[in-house]
């Protein structure tokens, strides 16, 4: 049955997967981050991307803002809702010993539902297209016409995770975000302020996600649903790549991307999430602790276990 | 040079839930000085210097270094007043390299207005720790680990310093050459409490010691005395 399927539409799946995947990266990492450093899945940094992309939409199309400064506004809200994630839903029930805690999973759960109410009840459920930030005309890479957009998301992606990877790496922020990750007591020996990193992870995570929700903006639109199933996503690269994996996240976002685009390609799009999920299955059984789940520490090789 | 300082702790008892582990402890280190702090297995010594380096938080009591109250601190506080404990076991950050260790330790010194030991005389008194300043701590033996706790704790300036069981699992002639270190640390000015179980090791490095059981102190004195106690007791 495959030999209907034809080269271009092989090449436009990998593309998509590629650019989807990129951006999956961005957000299973910010999960990542913040799970390593407080021990907590952020249920609402879903609602973070979606308001990323909802706040690009109005900043350009309805405020009239130049793209640059969309963002950088985009950026500083995703921020600024990421640290008040922890103040409100997270830092009031976690333990001193920092555990993951009932009481913190469900209450970003209740924020993130909360937003995305918030957002349906403004927005109502219109979709609503973006002007793109660049020319659509595609443009020809090793003889396949690729759409720009793709091409954004690709480049935006790939520099994301290297900036982040040289950031943990290279930077005195980035040690202490590592030594607080790898064990917060030892970090508070040294004087470092677990409380204050945790927020920091926070902050970082919420920026990183509205600027997913910034990149999905032109191929997604903008609605209150945008954000709908992108904790599930999230939560399949990271359990492909390993809980915590640095390394691993990059390969589950792109491994997700591409199950996503090449699905609908050889069976239908109706069987984009089943395909994805019976792969994850596969995957656990057959490791368990995902591609990298034994790995170590944060850095530029890993994050930690969690 | 560190800014230096007695440290005194007065009092301090501590719980594990509703146990209490701990019964008015009141120890003096006097600046520039070794101080033993000896005890078997489970004799209290690890929750005590936890409870001084404010990690233990189920405790109560007082702790001053050079007259300020740590006892209400929280443990960055605690190390950022210019106390540090290193922890039993050699525990260091497995992922981190030699000099980011360094780094962490300088950087405490710098942002609470301590001039830092710099790396290059950390690797002067540990030069192994300079032939690996670029790996990674969890590839280092478990001699290496612990020159690198200390040496990261000395690259902060500490006024005081806590050792918990620094000798554990190293070879004698390693662990000889950790207390050189540690005395030469002192030396300058800098309080020690080292929790060890074999008075020998701190013969020739304390000046005094207590004797922890069951979360008392029994004895305390000159070192000499302590050991030879200990010898009378135990034939250690």
């Amino acid at each position: 049955m495959f030999n209907d399927i034809s080269m271009d539409l092989v090449q436009l799946a990998f593309v998509t997967g590629l650019g989807f995947g990129a951006i999956y990266v961005v957000i299973a990492m910010s999960y990542t981050l913040v799970l390593a450093a407080s021990g907590v899945f952020n249920f609402a940094l879903a609602s973070v991307v979606m308001g990323g992309a909802v706040a690009t939409f109005v900043l350009r199309e309805r405020v009239g803002l130049p793209l640059l400064v969309a963002l950088l506004v985009v950026l500083a809200g995703g921020a600024l809702i990421g640290g008040l994630s922890d103040v409100v839903a997270v830092r009031p029930f976690l333990k001193r010993t920092g555990s993951l805690t009932e009481e913190a999973l469900v209450t970003t759960l209740g924020l993130g539902l909360a937003f995305a109410a918030t957002a349906e009840l403004l927005f109502g459920s219109n979709t609503f297209r973006s002007t793109p930030y660049t020319s659509d005309t595609p443009i020809d890479i090793a003889s396949v016409p690729v759409r720009p957009v793709f091409i954004m998301m690709i480049v935006a992606g790939a520099a994301i995770t290297f900036a982040l990877d040289r950031v943990m790496a290279k930077t005195q922020i980035g040690s202490i975000l590592r030594a607080t990750i790898a064990d917060r007591e030892g970090a508070s020996l040294f004087g470092i302020n677990p409380d204050r990193v945790i927020l920091f992870a926070f902050i970082l995570a919420g920026a990183l996600g509205a600027l997913a929700g910034f990149l999905l903006l032109p191929l997604t639109s903008a609605s209150a649903y945008v954000g709908n199933d992108l904790s599930l996503v999230a939560f399949v690269a990271m359990a492909l790549g390993g809980f915590g994996s640095f390394r691993g996240v990059i390969v589950g976002g792109l491994a997700v991307g591409m199950v996503s685009a090449f699905t609908p390609v050889f069976l239908s799009s109706v069987w984009g999430r089943p395909v994805l999920f019976l792969f994850m299955l596969v995957m656990l059984v057959l490791r368990p602790r995902g591609l990298f789940g034994s790995a170590g520490q944060f850095g530029s090789g890993d994050l930690r276990e969690v | 040079m560190p800014t230096v300082g007695d440290l005194h702790v007065e009092g301090v008892s501590a719980w594990y839930g509703q146990a209490r582990v701990l019964h008015e402890i009141s120890i003096n280190v006097p600046a520039g000085s070794v101080v033993a702090l000896f005890g078997h297995n489970g004799a209290g010594k690890s929750t005590l210097l936890r409870s001084i380096a404010g990690v233990h938080t189920q405790c109560g009591g007082q702790v001053t270094v050079a007259g300020g109250r740590l006892d209400d601190k929280a443990a960055h506080e605690v190390a950022r007043s210019g106390l540090m404990l290193v922890r039993e076991g050699a525990r260091v950050f497995d992922s981190m390299t030699v000099a980011e260790h360094l780094e962490l330790g300088v950087r405490l010194a710098v942002c609470t207005d301590r001039a830092p030991r710099t790396a290059e005389e950390i690797y002067e008194l540990f030069p192994v720790l300079g032939e690996r300043s670029d790996a990674r701590a969890g590839y280092l033996s478990g001699g290496q680990r612990q020159m690198l706790a200390l040496g990261a704790a000395f690259a902060s300036q500490p006024s005081c310093l806590l050792l918990d069981e620094p000798s554990g699992g190293l070879a004698p002639t390693v662990a000889r050459e950790i207390f050189d270190k540690v005395a030469e640390l002192a030396a300058l000015g800098v309080a020690v409490l080292v929790a060890e179980q074999n008075p020998l090791w701190l013969q020739n490095v304390a000046n005094a010691g207590y004797v922890l059981e069951t979360g008392q102190i029994m004895r305390s004195g000159p070192i000499d005395t302590l050991v030879a106690h200990s010898f009378a007791v135990d034939g250690a």
